[in-house]
């Protein structure tokens, strides 16, 4: 931790000022709770400032040194930070229950610059500052935050921390009172259960990790010029957001959060409302997310990865849901397993089924993994480990019995009460990949990817050099040429099975994170006969509405002209050996893989439903990374005019994960496509 | 835009403003209640005794942080690059030659036309910024460059043809020389343009540029009155034409799906923030 001179400010301002200016300037100043400038531009602290930084004393080794400048804003130095470089400050603040105002003048590029605020061993609370609109003549841009809460009788740590991508100078560092414990909840971080426990918390707190937390401090404050930003990113949907499908019906429930900024009465009511609009365009490449993502630490890891299936022995228990998949118990962790095994069912999340109640999670959780088709939902089941560490109270399990093939009666476990981890403490939580088993020589046992090219290859663990089936698991599609990236262990795997003539395959990308149209072409080539296959079109006008299929496929068939579409398949494919794809969860060209692939003569895709129908790109944006959002910018029109951004690819073999199999340790998805493969091998 | 030089005596005029209740992030008083005293340098705090006044370090001046959001219907991403993050792995501009996603970290502060971040372009790099066009209106196109010694027609500003190759629109300069703020503004009404942006800006000029406050818009009143004749400009030179057809044959390239694995940025932060 590195720590710079922390003094009251009276004794820091090297400037002579005449009395009448200082005066005004200061009395100025203290009701703007802010530093303020000379008439020649020297920078004063305020004179209230319970903190400033003015890096005027060596940093400790292996810091970053502070440099002097002559244009440096206060004294005669600057902290330089290079690119990708951060530093942490740890600060004393008064053993108050008030709010601060925490500012920074930064030069050169953006810088995040935040404020973190503990009241255990890990930080509770994050801030993030934000550019005033005050810029100087040499270049120094003030962030700042305002009505920033801290209990100081009960804080163990206050750090500002300061970060840059691209390299910056940081100066001038003041943190100001600007409020008392009035601002303050009863009960500041009151204990929580879980976001369901909305009226535990205050309106600009969300229960997260069960405790209430402050959140308007991750967000800029409302903009002065609201009506205007907020017409701007509405119109950042309305006239900009490509996929046709979304935008009939969805987009009208994103213009209602809009509808909410424009009467929200806290900086997070205001921004909440717009990531809420943008997530509500349900699309598998538009989402959101801000800095609490990366800074609030997870103190109840839960080693297990779920998955959705049929829970065949437990529906006289818990009835199945009329809507959902059950929610089962793919694979565990060594630790934090919550005592859970491969099998055991997931009944319920504070009283809701456990998918309808992460969907309920729109409304506040910024990283909620999107997806276009609205009628899958496996990135919710394979992210609910972190889903409920985060967000859930009281869970309802069923436990069952390898040994006997039996399960019990529903069983509540409390998240809340579960204890926290020590903050040193490493918990080795497994990948969530939707596969219950891996089937390679060399899969690593936390279903991780540690092949260097990014694709696992070998023949399958349940054949052999005479059976010839190979396998492949892997995750991304990224390559911009067919060589880097997944490209060469794409081309390597295809490689060898033409060479040491396979006579079966199959392709696991139950996780598909997606990646470049080129990727898929590799394994196109290798099984499918050439054919046109789609075209994908950036949004073209700000008018544009669903076209009909008969004029989308007049746009194919013009595209088709111009050479712009894509064609699956090659002229030499290899259609006597099966090829099993299995999905689950998959996004973008890990949507086009099993587009291109499916109908070709010995390809059968097997998965629980249909893929996430991501037919599109996206460009992201952020806004100093307190308010990040990424929108999808198109939508892909097949062969017959229709678009089919929404519409995932149906799997030829639909298949559910069932419990009795994954109690007794077996990988119905697989076995299924094992079977086939088997039934069909190539001489 | 919201853009005021403001020395900072003018906060001890204004003092009781300033002073106010409003919970404003900033300390600065609205600009509106302030006249304009960019130039002044004569701040009167020389006090009693006609001591000579001091010398000006630096000027302060208040502009909104989301940049020109009056321009709320922008046709392009993000014109005036407020939204651009080292953390964006796509972002609504390309940058080259040679041309891709990966886009310079933004310049902050006064050097930028509106809002707190722009982009400065080193000699011989250009950027595309993305937008739509409109399928029933004339669209405006104006934007705004900032050069070192150099004449505005120095930076060729145009909408790239995409669709059918057919003909581009140069969107000349206002003025042959940057105004008195050094900027230069680059203005067109085009008649029709119903296809997708691409708006190239770029640097021929020797030295840096930088870009700031570009709009594209559905001109009002949509397309009911009388259609406007095409910008009037000299035809592209040679060399102008060879560096549009290599940004276009880019464009093409680098469309389609790309959702790239985390950059290191992203990863450099999430190593500083769970430290």
């Amino acid at each position: 931790m590195l720590r710079f001179r922390q003094a009251r400010p009276s004794s820091a301002p090297a400037v002579v000022l005449a009395g009448g200016a200082l005066a005004a300037v200061w009395s100025c100043a203290v009701s703007a709770r802010a530093a303020s400038f000379t008439p020649e531009g020297a920078l004063l602290f305020e004179p209230n400032a319970v903190v400033v930084l003015d890096f005027e004393e060596p940093a400790p080794e292996g810091e970053p040194q502070p440099a002097e400048d002559p244009t440096a804003l206060h004294g005669a130095h600057i902290l330089p930070l290079g690119a990708f470089q951060g530093v942490d400050f740890e600060v004393s603040l008064p053993k108050l229950r008030q709010t601060y105002r925490a500012s920074a003048w930064i030069r050169g590029h953006e810088a995040v610059v935040s404020l973190e605020v503990s009241y255990s061993d890990r930080p509770d609370e994050v801030s993030a500052l934000f550019p005033t609109g005050r810029v100087t003549s040499d270049g120094w841009v003030e962030v700042a935050n305002t009505h920033l809460r801290v209990d100081g009788e009960k804080a163990t740590k206050v750090v500002l921390g300061a970060f840059s991508a691209a390299g910056a100078d940081v100066d001038a560092v003041e943190i100001v009172p600007d409020g008392d414990a009035s601002a303050f909840p009863a009960i500041p971080n009151a204990p929580c259960g879980g976001a369901s426990d909305s009226a535990a918390c205050a309106a600009d707190q969300v229960c997260l990790y069960s405790r209430c937390r402050t959140f308007s401090g991750l967000v800029p404050p409302i903009p002065k010029d609201r009506d205007d930003v907020t017409d701007y990113l509405e119109s950042r949907m309305t006239l900009l957001f490509g996929p046709f499908r979304e935008r009939t019906y969805d987009l009208p429930n994103s213009l209602v959060a809009i509808e909410q900024m424009r009467h929200a009465q806290d900086a997070w009511s205001y921004w909440n409302g717009f990531a809420l609009a943008v997530r509500k365009l349900h699309d598998g490449h538009t989402s959101t997310s801000n800095i609490a993502d990366f800074s609030l630490r997870n103190p109840r890891p839960i080693g297990v990865c779920f998955i959705e299936g049929d829970a065949d022995l437990t529906h006289t228990a818990a009835p199945k849901d009329p809507a959902y998949l059950d929610v089962l118990v793919s694979h565990t962790g060594a630790e934090s397993t919550l005592g859970l095994a491969p099998g055991d069912r997931l009944v319920s999340v504070d009283g809701k089924h456990p998918i309808a109640w992460a969907r309920g999670l729109v409304d506040i959780h910024w990283s909620l993994p999107p997806v276009s088709n609205p009628r899958t939902f496996a990135e919710l089941a394979s992210s609910m480990n972190r889903l409920l560490s985060r967000y859930a109270s009281k869970i309802e399990v069923i436990r069952c019995d390898a040994a006997s093939g039996t399960c019990g009666a529903p069983e509540v476990i409390s998240i809340s009460d579960l204890p926290p981890i020590a903050l040193d403490a490493t918990v080795q939580i497994p990948t969530c990949d939707n596969r219950p088993l891996r089937h390679l020589i060399n899969s690593p046992d936390d279903h991780g990817n540690t092949a260097v090219n990014g694709v696992h290859q070998s023949i399958v663990i349940e054949s052999d050099d005479v059976e010839k089936i190979y396998g492949i698991e892997w995750e991304s599609l990224y390559t911009t040429n067919g060589t880097d990236g997944v490209g060469a262990g794409l081309k390597q795997a295809v490689s060898t099975w033409k060479t040491e003539g396979a006579r079966g395959v199959i392709l696991d990308h139950r996780s598909g994170f997606g990646g470049t149209i080129e990727a898929p072409k590799i394994l196109w080539s290798y099984a499918v006969p050439r054919r046109p296959n789609d075209y994908y079109e950036d949004r073209q006008r700000a008018e544009d509405e669903q076209p009909s299929a008969e004029d989308g496929q007049a746009l194919f068939d013009l595209a088709k002209s111009r050479n712009q579409i894509n064609y699956a398949g090659s002229n030499n494919p290899v259609t006597t050996v099966p090829v099993a794809l299995l999905l689950t969860e998959d996004v973008s060209a890990s949507d086009w893989l099993p587009l291109g692939m499916k109908g070709a003569p010995k390809v059968r895709l097997f998965a629980p439903f249909e893929t996430n129908g991501a037919f599109s790109t996206r460009y992201a944006f952020g806004y100093w990374l307190g308010v990040n959002y990424v929108l999808a910018v198109g939508d892909t029109f097949l062969p017959d005019g229709t678009t089919t951004n929404g519409t995932g690819v149906s799997p030829d073999v639909v298949v559910l994960p069932k419990q009795s199999d994954l109690l007794a340790g077996k990988d119905t998805v697989y076995e299924a496509a094992l079977a086939w493969v088997r039934s069909e091998l190539a001489p | 835009m919201m853009r005021h030089g403001l020395p900072l005596l003018l906060a001890l005029s204004v003092a009781p403003l300033a002073c106010s209740s409003e919970e404003l992030i900033d300390p600065v008083p609205s600009t509106s209640t302030l006249t304009d005293t960019t130039s002044s340098t004569d701040t009167g705090t020389g006090g009693e005794g006609g001591a000579p006044p001091a010398k000006v370090i630096r000027t302060v001046e208040q502009r909104s942080p989301f940049g020109n959001v009056a321009a709320t219907d922008n046709l392009l991403f993000d014109g005036d690059f407020e939204w651009s993050s080292p953390f964006s792995d796509q972002y609504g501009w390309f940058y080259g030659p040679p041309y891709s996603y990966s886009f310079p970290a933004a310049t902050i502060g006064a050097a930028c036309r509106s809002g707190v971040k722009c982009v400065t372009l080193p000699k011989n790099k250009a950027v595309i910024g993305i937008g739509v066009g409109s399928g029933e209106s004339p669209v405006t196109v104006t934007a705004h460059a900032r050069p070192e010694n150099a004449a505005c027609e120095d930076v060729d500003v145009s909408l790239l043809d995409i669709a059918t190759f057919a003909k581009d629109v140069t969107i000349p300069a206002v003025s042959e020389a940057p105004g008195a703020d050094g900027w230069c503004e680059y203005s067109a009404l085009v008649p029709a343009y119903p296809q997708r942006v691409y708006l190239l800006i770029d640097n021929n000029t020797a030295k840096d540029l930088v870009v700031d406050d570009v709009v594209v818009r559905a001109a009002p009143g949509g397309g009911s009155g009388p259609t406007p004749p095409p910008p009037v400009t000299a035809p592209p030179t040679a060399e102008r034409v060879g560096r549009r057809d290599a940004a276009r044959e880019a464009i093409s390239r680098l469309r389609g799906p790309i959702v790239p694995p985390n950059d290191p940025a992203k990863r450099a932060l999430q190593e500083h923030l769970s430290r």
